[in-house]
């Protein structure tokens, strides 16, 4: 037996079998499908009823006086729409599509595109979300201000309301980004090196 | 749907049609799956995983399948795609030092297996892949097309793998 022949019988002398059946699995991805879509309606409703609650029973039990405030609950129902909104669909859609079957470099443009979209929107997205929030909790706070009468806490509470808002905006925004990065790049850069290795003889 | 000669051929796209191609791809096509994930990651389970999650792909993906190729490449296409997405555990497997096997053992012939899917594990990713499929017979056309290279390239890099192979081979019966 010549040296090919060997390779060829040994490789195909691995067998295995199937953790689960061919229905099983398909039953497997319906539950998934399914999981993940309770998963997507329960935050969706419960960011819904957040969105209710601030806007029906707050407003209305104390409904307040300056325009600030107003302006500060439609900034906060915009940031958590986009947030819901965002997380919730679009960036699901983006991975849904990622080109499974094509060969390795256009894999590797697919995954770089979906990349760059991602980027785009998680930054945009991301972006809206925190300055709608920051600008929206900053208006709220100036009415709650003019109702406390110590004066400690009417300076304490500003400075604390910021200094939580600054690390929202320089740490928590940009590690999100960074650790949404972290592996669609550590593939990208796997896939690069492959397709440069492919150029090769 | 069904399959002939490993060409899918589009009747009706109703469920219980779907649903027996893919009995018939999963039934045919999960050792060759299996293997090549072998080949890459050199890891039983993990290769069922990944055997796996190609397939959940191939579901997935059954009813849009455009017959450009034959499902067998199409299938060597998804499941090379998602040898090379895996990243976590990489590290722990591959490259590792090709052991010589005990002489006194009396199971030569699965020695020998594992011995071939150690070599193959500790050669270059694209080339885990390409021996794979040249082992698994994807003709070489079909091979260059799914790694994106020409199939004169594809054959230089064959037969250099096979000669290290041999090599290791020979090193291991001596």
């Amino acid at each position: 037996m010549n040296a090919d022949d060997k390779f060829q019988e040994l490789w195909r002398s691995k067998k295995s079998v199937p953790a689960i059946s061919s229905q099983d699995l398909i039953k497997k991805v319906g539950q998934v499908k399914n999981k993940l879509r309770s998963k997507i309606v329960f935050t969706t409703l419960v960011l819904i009823g957040v969105l209710l609650y601030i806007d029906i029973f707050v407003f209305q039990q104390h409904p307040p006086k300056l325009v600030t405030s107003y302006i500060g609950a439609v900034l906060l129902n915009i940031a958590i729409i986009v947030q819901t909104a965002a997380y919730a669909g679009f960036l699901k859609l983006l991975f849904e599509n990622a080109s499974t079957d094509a060969p390795i470099h256009d894999y590797l443009q697919h995954m770089m595109q979906v990349r760059d979209r991602r980027r785009f929107m998680q930054k945009t997205i991301l972006n809206i979300y925190y300055v709608c929030l920051i600008i929206g909790i900053g208006l709220i706070f100036i009415e709650a201000l003019q109702n406390v009468s110590n004066p400690g806490i009417r300076i304490a509470l500003p400075v604390g309301a910021a200094c939580y808002m600054g690390i929202m905006w320089f740490t928590a925004r940009k590690n999100e980004i960074k650790k949404s990065e972290k592996d669609l790049g550590a593939v990208i850069e796997k896939l690069q090196a492959i397709v440069e290795d492919t150029k090769h003889a | 749907m069904t399959i002939k000669n490993g060409i899918l051929t589009k009747s009706t796209n109703s469920s219980s049609s779907l649903q027996a191609s893919f009995d018939q791809i999963y039934t045919d096509y999960w050792d060759k799956v299996f293997r090549l994930c072998m080949g890459y990651v050199n890891d039983d389970d993990w290769a069922k995983d990944i055997a796996q999650d190609t397939f959940i792909t191939v579901w997935q993906q059954l009813p849009k399948f455009r017959q450009e190729a034959a499902v067998g490449t199409w299938i060597f296409r998804i499941a090379c795609n998602n040898c090379l997405r895996q990243l976590e555990r990489s590290s722990k497997f591959v490259h590792k030092e090709v052991d010589k096997a005990d002489e006194s053992s009396s199971r030569v012939n699965e020695d020998e297996i594992n011995f071939l899917y150690k070599c193959i594990a500790t050669l270059s990713e694209t080339d885990r892949l390409i021996i794979s499929m040249e082992l698994e017979n994807v003709k070489q056309t079909e091979i260059a097309s799914i790694m994106g290279m020409s199939e004169s390239n594809v054959r230089v890099r064959v037969h250099r793998i096979k000669e290290k192979l041999t090599e290791k081979f020979k090193e291991y019966e001596r």
